[in-house]
């Protein structure tokens, strides 16, 4: 039973996709190939010339010069740019999703925004899409402007937290914080609108600090 | 004569500053640095602030914990240390702070201000000895301020008192009226040397290679900071290099007497004593008392000047000295009599002693009376199962003479041994005997003995005491003289005293109050004469007025004295039918307490004028 459903949809996939521009649906995906789209024995899908896929069922859409997926399985892409439905964006060379963990490598340099901050960089990240949270590596920010070893971003808590020799501005200029060990840390919470609330270090409340550290050790 | 005087202040005139150099205190000392690895806020306007607790920034707002700040030379760290604002409006507050730099730390309470200009509610700051400070002795001191500000790296201390310490102990006091460091320099400005009795006030002082001099020296005696007390002044004064103080031409003045003191040497660093003494009597005598001649061996003189109502005008002086638990003591009194004792080890009891007295006799006849003695005397005590013996061995040699006696010298020897104990029934009841015998061989070959046992219990609840005791007296004379009959007596002694405790009132109180109330009864019964040879009465008591004015000594501490008090007594011994009655009406005024006494002697009816002064 099992064989026949896969089966019928990789049937239903080539007969929907053999012309370019036409819309690749596939379980949770939708799929919008700029190119050709193949249909692998496996089952996966191949986009050679890239596309628009969105993954409606976990907020998050990838517009890539190539991607590959399997669905409920993986998903590969090249040049990469990731939108998920909390406003985080990500530009990356490309990019490693295992669904069933949730888990994203993304290979660096690549560049991150969402609602409250822009122009990040970073050497890489680790996004866990459904959860909301991107955990990057050397990382610099100019808007507002930090740096740190490792930044987590998350969007559920509308926080960032800062690990590692980091350093911030305020966007008006007039603080600077900074910590200068491999486990100085900070947060700077956006949920309040105005100003955010920054936390460094011992101030962090420590359930807080110790979920960031094990998803940063997570992320390694 | 070097005396030295208790406490005193020395305050040097407004116009005179003292600067004290704190050699070493410049950029030659490397700063202490705040931690490393604390977390790092720059703000606009305070500067860098390392928070090793972390830090929050809300709104305009930031809060430290285990905050520091480098403030030119200045480490100040802060348990917690809020920031609001940046820029010009930045200010910073906090509940507390310590200041640092090398050699000098300070502690401080309710900071807050602008980066530049912090004010403090209370400073204590903290010099170690490793500065050498001009015009005052080598030594760590201890500053406590009554506010503070760090202006532009310069700390500023307001109504300071400043210790010198050893050992962490405090060895001589000042005030002054501020305190700043800055680039390597203390400088003091309306220095006092604090005691708690004297203020001495210099016209003008120098400061010159560690030798600090002043002249033109007057001062004020008394507890009350507020001054106007006792006069007394002095041509100069010189810091010694010991750290005492050498006063020149001292004198004191009252009412408008001047009693030279001679050149007067204060130690800092003895105990405060109170050099003047107003001896009521007949008449009226002053002087001076205790005055301290060493700090070390507690060495003192006593002075007491003319009995001015007296026809018999004269002086009283005695000298002192102790040094560890020997004691030295020369006196000479009106009836020209001197004495020396000399005892060590009190538990032991170990006492030689010499008099020499002569002079009129009761009877104001011409005849005088002359002892030589000396007498040694070894003492102890134990104490096993609350029961406590002291027994006691004395060995004495005397001579006597007397001018009208034929015999001009007639010396005599004699021993002493007595033994007693006391056994504690709970705190009420003590049971306590007593075993004395003495041996005296004099210098005609006679000799007596005398031995005395008494029993006693006594009784102590609250403010009632009671006692009844037994006493036997045997007197034997081997050869008996005409001064030593043959005797013995049995006597029964009872005395009851009621003297409650009654606490001093609140700081603050105003009103009349009933105090130190004295009931007291002796009786004394001849058991063999069935006769009472003594039946005492003694009731005294206290009516004092407070008038709630609480006055503040030189070191802050509070206390309270009655505004005036009338202290009623009267006493009588029913079988020879004298006593005395009569009250001392008490004026309490800015420094000083004057005491005008009237008592009747009865049954003669001879009024007694007395009058005296003592501080309050």
């Amino acid at each position: 039973m099992a064989f026949m459903n896969r089966l019928l949809t990789v049937l239903s996939s080539i007969m929907l996709t053999s012309t370019a521009g036409l819309a690749l649906i596939q379980a949770g995906f939708v799929a919008q190939p700029y190119g050709d789209s193949v249909v692998n024995a496996d089952s996966s899908v191949t986009l050679p010339q890239g596309g628009v896929l969105r993954d409606n069922k976990r907020g998050y859409s990838i517009d890539a010069s190539f991607i590959q997926y399997l669905d409920n399985d993986y998903l590969k892409a090249t040049n990469a740019k990731i939108k998920n439905n909390s406003g985080q964006s990500i530009n990356s060379k490309s990019v490693h999703y295992d669904i069933k963990t949730d888990r994203m490598v993304i290979a660096g340099p690549l560049e991150f925004s969402d609602a409250n901050v822009s122009g990040v960089r970073a050497s890489r990240a680790v996004a866990m899409l459904q959860a909301q949270k991107t955990v990057a590596f050397n990382v610099t920010a100019s808007n507002p402007v930090f740096k740190a070893n490792t930044v987590v971003f998350d969007g559920a808590r509308k926080e960032v937290f800062l690990y590692g020799n980091y350093e911030f501005n305020s966007k008006d200029g007039k603080q600077k914080g900074s910590g200068g060990t491999a486990t100085s840390s900070a947060v700077i919470n956006f949920a309040v609108s105005g100003s955010p609330k920054i936390l460094s270090s011992k101030a962090i409340p420590a359930g807080v600090l110790s979920a960031y550290l094990a998803l940063i050790a997570q992320s390694k | 004569m070097q005396v030295q005087l208790p406490w005193f202040v020395v305050k040097i005139a407004r116009a005179t500053c003292l600067t004290l150099a704190l050699a070493g205190f410049g950029s030659a000392i490397a700063a202490p640095s705040c931690p490393g690895d604390a977390d790092v806020l720059t703000v606009e306007g305070i500067g860098t602030v390392y928070a090793s607790g972390g830090y929050e920034i809300s709104d305009a707002v930031s809060t430290f914990n285990e905050a520091c700040i480098e403030r030119d030379g200045w480490l100040i760290r802060f348990p917690l240390l809020t920031v609001t604002g940046t820029g010009d409006a930045a200010t910073l507050s906090a509940e507390s702070a310590s200041l640092e730099t090398d050699g000098a730390t300070a502690q401080v309470a309710r900071v807050n201000g602008t980066a530049d200009r912090l004010k403090f509610g209370a400073v204590t700051l903290r010099l170690s000895d490793q500065y050498a400070v001009t015009g005052l002795p080598r030594g760590a001191y201890l500053a406590s301020a009554a506010s503070g500000a760090l202006i532009d790296a310069r700390l500023r201390l307001e109504v300071l008192t400043l210790d010198r310490l050893h050992d962490a102990r405090p060895l001589e006091r000042y005030a002054a009226a501020s305190l700043e460091l800055s680039r390597g320099s203390a400088t003091l400005t309306a220095l006092r040397f604090l005691t708690s009795s004297f203020a001495v006030s210099a016209a003008t002082g120098s400061s010159v290679d560690a030798e600090l001099r002043v002249a033109g020296v007057t001062g004020i005696v008394g507890r009350n900071a507020s001054g106007s007390e006792l006069t007394f002044s002095a041509s100069g004064a010189l810091r010694l290099p010991s750290g005492a103080f050498q006063l020149y031409g001292a004198s004191v003045a009252l009412f408008g007497i001047s009693l030279p003191l001679g050149n007067v040497v204060y130690d800092p660093t003895c105990p405060p004593e109170l050099p003047l003494v107003f001896s009521p009597g007949v008449g009226l005598t002053i002087g001076v008392d205790n005055l301290r001649l060493s700090c070390d061996g507690d060495a003192r003189v006593t002075l007491i000047g003319h009995d001015l109502f007296s026809a018999s005008k004269g002086f009283t002086g005695f000298l002192t000295a102790r040094q560890g638990t020997a004691t030295l003591f020369i006196g000479q009194r009106r009836q020209e009599t001197a004495k020396i004792d000399l005892s060590s080890l009190p538990e032991l009891g170990f006492g030689a002693q010499f008099i020499l007295d002569s002079g009129l006799n009761l009877e104001q006849t011409l005849e005088t009376e002359r002892f030589l003695e000396l007498r040694g005397q070894v003492s102890t005590a134990f104490e096993n199962f609350g029961v406590r013996l002291t027994p006691r061995l004395e060995l004495g040699a005397s001579a006597q003479s007397r001018s009208s006696s034929p015999d001009a010298l007639l010396p005599f020897a004699r021993g002493n041994f007595g033994l007693s104990s006391g056994w504690g029934l709970g705190a009420l009841l003590r049971l306590s005997t007593a075993l004395t015998s003495s041996y005296t061989v004099y210098g005609d070959g006679s000799s007596a003995a005398n031995g005395t046992a008494r029993l006693g219990l006594g009784l102590e609840l609250g403010g009632l005491s009671a006692g009844v005791a037994l006493r036997y007296q045997q007197q034997f004379a081997i050869a008996p003289i005409a001064r030593h009959n043959l005797s013995d007596l049995t006597r029964l002694d009872a005395n009851l005293r009621f003297a409650p405790r009654i606490d001093a009132p609140a700081l603050g109180y105003a009103g009349l109050r009933l105090e130190q109330p004295v009931f007291a009864v002796s009786l004394e019964y001849d058991l063999r004469t069935s006769v009472f040879v003594k039946q005492y009465v003694e009731i005294s008591a206290r009516a004092a007025w407070y008038d709630g004015v609480i006055l503040t000594d030189h070191f802050g501490n509070a206390f309270q004295t009655p505004a005036f008090a009338l202290t009623l007594r009267g006493n009588y011994d029913f079988v020879p039918q004298t006593g005395e009655i009569g009250g001392v009406f008490a004026l309490y005024g800015q420094a000083l307490v004057y005491n005008f006494g009237v008592f009747i002697a009865l049954p003669s009816n001879t009024p007694r004028f007395s009058f005296s002064l003592g501080l309050r």
